[in-house]
């Protein structure tokens, strides 16, 4: 017959109590962990949802931005010339840079056409990373490969394993060496010893989801504050683009037709008017490709 | 069968047992209870140890998560208000506070919502008061 708990206790001095006492300690200690990893493994979900919202947004803001190329280039090839003076006098934003990062956001745009679901490492990348146009982009980032990871539906952010690359570097908390130090027994018996050591992993692995939930909650938060702004800045520059080129070419083609005629025949192209009308939608140019081009992920991981 | 009969039956079985033998059991017994306290106390400190970590690291998830949360919400109170100042840009058809609303707008994103974080950290680490 076996012996029963009660029995256990008195022949080995509340050793077995002990026992069972640590091993409920533990499960307890468990389920807290899977409570917290289901709540990381969901705000990883609504992050992957932002940065594919982000993807979206920003190849909507690369298209509207696009339909500004023709007038860059009429204008670049007026700051050639030297008989427009009035060119060289306006602070125009730096045109080429504009050219670039549409041409790189065009390049996205038609490989996410080409993406059936969700988003790529490479779209993740150009989303997140920002910086100078999307080779450099790719190349920074690429150095942090460990800390993106593709998650569900295959978006990237911080798997569990990656915690210490997305973990925002001086929030790391308390080393594991210490926290298993403390869970070092000289006297207690092999059993206890043991879960006394599963609990000290437990604690581990708990404070390393804290920190990647903390991670990448702010980064959600920082994709969707981005995005938000792209967002709103990409309808109102659409909108003034339409107003500003009913405004230079009032009899669309014809309007064209005439400037360049005036052009051949040695005249500028734009007007004073034009360019008057011109400058500010060129400068909402600029504050969009800023936006568009927004560094939310640095060379190491963290969120910028 | 009597109890007075059971204990002399003990007797009869005692007087079999070597005393030597006798008092090396009551030793050990001695031995392993003491061995059992000094393990009960280690384990009571050690579960103090677990609590104290529990709740560091549940406080400072608690503490940088209401930080974040508060300058997160700051940001967005400012990029509603540079979202007003576009609309009304829009609405009285006025390019400058356009740009004005767009330069603001910018300016806010581009600047690191994390740009203290060590700062915030060390200022957590030293355990000092912390006014949101």
């Amino acid at each position: 017959m076996p012996l029963s708990d009660a029995a256990k206790d008195i022949l080995t001095f509340g050793a077995h109590s002990r026992v069972e006492d640590k091993r409920a300690e533990l499960f307890d200690l468990q389920q807290k962990l899977d409570e917290a990893l289901t709540e990381r493994d969901a705000a990883i979900t609504q992050a992957n949802q932002a940065i594919e919202q982000l993807i979206a947004v920003k190849a909507q803001a690369i298209a509207t931005l696009g339909g500004i190329r023709s007038i860059s280039k009429q204008l670049r090839a007026a700051e050639r010339n030297p008989s427009e003076n009035s060119i060289a006098t306006l602070p125009l934003p730096n045109l080429s840079r504009l050219e670039t990062l549409i041409s790189d956001g065009e390049v996205m745009a038609h490989a996410r056409a080409g993406v059936a679901t969700g988003a790529s490492l490479a779209m993740g990348t150009w989303a997140l990373g920002g910086g100078a146009g999307l080779a450099g982009a790719g190349a920074a980032l690429g150095a942090s490969a460990a800390g993106l990871t593709t998650v569900g539906g295959g978006a990237l952010v911080a798997g569990g394993a990656a915690a210490g690359a997305l973990a925002l570097g001086s929030l790391v908390l308390l080393p594991a060496a210490a926290i298993l130090a403390i869970f070092s027994h000289n006297n207690a018996d092999k059993k206890i010893s043991q879960i006394e050591t599963e609990i000290g992993k437990a604690l581990i692995a708990f404070e390393e989801s804290r920190g990647v939930l903390l991670s990448v909650n702010n980064l959600g938060r920082r994709v969707r504050e981005v995005n938000e702004a792209i967002a709103k800045a990409s309808l109102v520059f659409e909108n003034e683009k339409q107003k500003c080129l009913r405004r230079i070419y009032p009899f669309g083609v014809l309007s064209r037709a005439l400037k360049s005629i005036r052009r051949f025949f040695g005249g500028n192209y734009f007007s004073k008017r034009d360019l008057d009308t011109l400058l500010p939608l060129l400068n909402m140019a600029r504050i969009l490709a800023d936006l568009i081009d927004q560094k939310i992920l640095d060379e190491k991981g963290n969120v910028v | 069968m009597s109890a007075v009969s059971k204990i002399g039956k003990l007797g009869d079985l005692a007087k079999k047992i070597p005393v030597p033998d006798v008092l090396k059991f009551f030793n050990n017994l001695v031995d392993a209870y003491k061995e059992g306290q000094v393990t009960e106390r280690e384990i009571a400190k050690i579960n103090a140890n677990k609590e104290v970590m529990l709740a560091e690291i549940s406080g400072k998830y608690e503490t940088y998560r209401l930080v974040f949360n508060r300058i997160f919400d700051e940001r967005k109170e400012v990029i509603d208000r540079f979202f007003d100042v576009i609309d009304k840009g829009v609405a009285s058809n006025d390019k400058k506070i356009i740009l004005g609303g767009l330069e603001g707008l910018s300016r806010i994103v581009s600047a690191s919502p994390f740009a203290n974080t060590e700062q915030l950290s060390r200022l957590l680490e030293s355990g000092k008061a912390l006014e949101i």
